[in-house]
């Protein structure tokens, strides 16, 4: 589904990335793991546009999507989230969904404000309501972000990520500060997005949360793959446990 | 969609008709037409730094630009005015989109010192190009504001003219405010990487907020040369584009009441403290950083919060 080939991004004298070359499942979750620093950012950023590669290139479905701004990227069907939360705090949960569907279905100005589009508005509630159901936020919907768990406003994230009718899903550190109860639950989020056909690739550091989700795990380390596989596989790779570990002498 | 409230449109009509109504006085009326003006460039800049995050600190020279295209098209030209009317918002909005396009790239500081070296540009323009501008001396014998034939020669006929258009304008902003448009904007303000990886064209949408900003800029500008009957280039400096600032600020930004509350509040300031008139900009200063630091949201913020605390 998503093939990197040979990816290099350099700053100025600094290589961030060099031949990363991998692609992941036609279908499922994968997982990209690394100490700080490793790259795995950059290569998100690389592969949603914010970066331009290099060398080498990214494609997706079989087109090339090397060097699209994120907006193009976006509409080939691939959604990302962020490290940290992007959640305006004076909005209500519901109004703070909008982000996800007005970027894709683009409503005309002039419509809305003769109110012209009213079945255009219907649409993009009725598909707010149905995925806030889906990842179990609904009954905070007309609340601000001050008030709701940090667990929730995560899952509200995957929410909004998913309006678009993604083909895959790129996420970003998504169980960092979470509890283990807040864990679990995003996991079996994240897991039922999956079912329903989006694929999924997750920068994530917790190795208890990628065992219960990845069936495939690339490690990065300064910039390079030094390992991909299954997840037991990469975990009994010599190279990768030096990486997270460092040399026994 | 938000619902529609109301209540600042109310609260604006029953002020300019009771002024309307109760305020024979040249002088008064004159001030609150002036206010008018201040109150819809004050909302404008609002949209620009309160909503979308883009600091410009010249919005003078888009008042400057329309104002002077009234000018050039009443006295050098001897137009109707409402070609300037049509014309000036045209050529804000062009001028705009060329800045912006490079300039938009900016943020924070560098948006704000690249929007100041516009504002300046214009302004020395407006001095030294006399033979276009009237140089310092500026511009006299501006003819009036005409519509459909009725010439509004009064002081009360302009101020009729102009609360008319005050009041479309405050509907038309609480139209915006409630419309998708405003989330779009605040979400550009909250994270443009956000925005765009969720489709968004963040540059496009800031660069069509800037130039219709600009625009409207531009046609009060028009209807300040034609009520003051006279314009130089020392209504359009620096002062002005900071003073937009204090308004958008002390009233409260990311709010539409923001900017008109704000106008009020500081166009009092000049008529209360007459006799400081020299000390106007310590006034402004004053009153900024004590908004800043005690009443974050401004006014339009502090009483949105009491009301909630309230409800």
């Amino acid at each position: 589904m998503l093939s990197i080939n040979n990816i290099g991004v350099s700053f100025g004298g600094v290589r961030a990335l060099n031949e990363v070359t991998f692609e992941t499942p036609e279908s499922g979750i994968t997982a990209l793991i690394g100490p700080n620093g490793a790259g795995k950012t950059t290569l998100f950023n690389a592969i949603t546009g914010f970066v331009d590669p290099t060398d080498g290139n990214v494609s997706f479905d079989g087109e090339n999507i090397t060097g699209n701004v994120p907006e193009n990227v976006f509409m080939h069907g691939i959604s990302r989230t962020f490290q940290n939360l992007n959640i305006i705090p004076e909005l209500t949960l519901r109004q703070n969904m909008y982000l996800g569907f007005i970027g894709k279905e683009k409503p005309s100005a002039l419509k809305t404000i003769t109110g012209m589009n009213r079945g255009y508005w219907k649409s993009a509630e009725e598909r707010i309501d149905e995925c806030m159901e889906f990842v179990n936020v609904t009954d905070y919907a007309e609340m601000t972000p001050d008030s709701i768990p940090y667990g929730v406003l995560k899952n509200f994230e995957l929410a909004r990520a998913i309006l678009s009718k993604p083909k895959m899903l790129l996420l970003d550190e998504p169980a960092a500060g979470l509890n283990l109860t807040e864990k679990e639950n995003l996991a079996e989020m994240v897991q039922k997005i999956y079912s329903k056909g989006v694929s999924i690739l997750m920068v994530e550091h917790d190795m208890q949360f990628i065992s219960s989700l990845a069936e495939y795990v690339v490690c990065l380390n300064f910039g390079e793959v030094i390992g991909k596989g299954t997840y037991q596989e990469v975990r009994e790779n010599k190279e990768v446990l030096r990486a997270y570990l460092g040399d026994d002498d | 969609m938000r619902k529609l409230n109301p209540t600042l449109f109310l609260i604006c009509a029953i002020a300019v008709v009771g002024i309307g109504f109760g305020v024979e006085n040249e002088y008064y009326l004159g001030v609150a037409t002036l206010m008018m003006i201040n109150a819809l460039n004050a909302a404008a800049f609002n949209i620009l730094l309160g909503y979308t995050g883009i600091i410009s600190m010249g919005q003078a020279a888009f008042f400057g630009i329309g104002a002077y295209i009234g000018a050039i098209v009443s006295v050098k030209l001897g137009l109707h005015p409402m070609f300037a009317v049509i014309i000036a918002p045209a050529v804000a909005f062009a001028i705009a989109w060329v800045v912006g396009y490079p300039v938009l790239k900016l943020h924070g500081h560098y948006l704000a010192m690249a929007t100041l070296g516009f504002g300046m540009i214009i302004y020395i323009f407006m001095n030294e190009f006399d033979f276009i501008t009237g140089g310092p001396s500026g511009f006299m014998g501006i003819g009036n504001f005409s519509l459909f034939g009725l010439e509004l020669d009064t002081e009360k006929a302009f101020y009729i003219f102009m609360s008319g258009f005050f009041l479309l304008s405050i509907f038309l902003y609480e139209i915006f405010d409630k419309s998708f448009l405003h989330y779009k904007l605040k979400f550009i303000k909250n994270s443009e990487s956000a925005c765009r990886s969720y489709g968004i064209n963040v540059i496009r949408t800031k660069l069509m907020v800037f130039s219709t900003v600009a625009a409207i800029t531009a046609l009060n500008g028009v209807f300040y040369t034609y009520y003051t009957h006279f314009i130089s280039p020392v209504s359009f400096s620096f002062t002005y584009s900071i003073g937009l600032l204090c308004m958008a600020i002390v009233g409260g930004l990311g709010y539409i009441s923001g900017g008109i509350i704000g106008a009020i509040t500081l166009g009092f300031i000049p008529e209360v403290f007459a006799t400081f008139e020299d000390f106007e900009m310590i006034i402004y200063g004053g009153l900024l950083a004590i908004v800043v630091m005690f009443f974050p949201g401004g006014i339009a913020g502090t009483l949105k919060k009491l009301v909630k605390k309230n409800a």
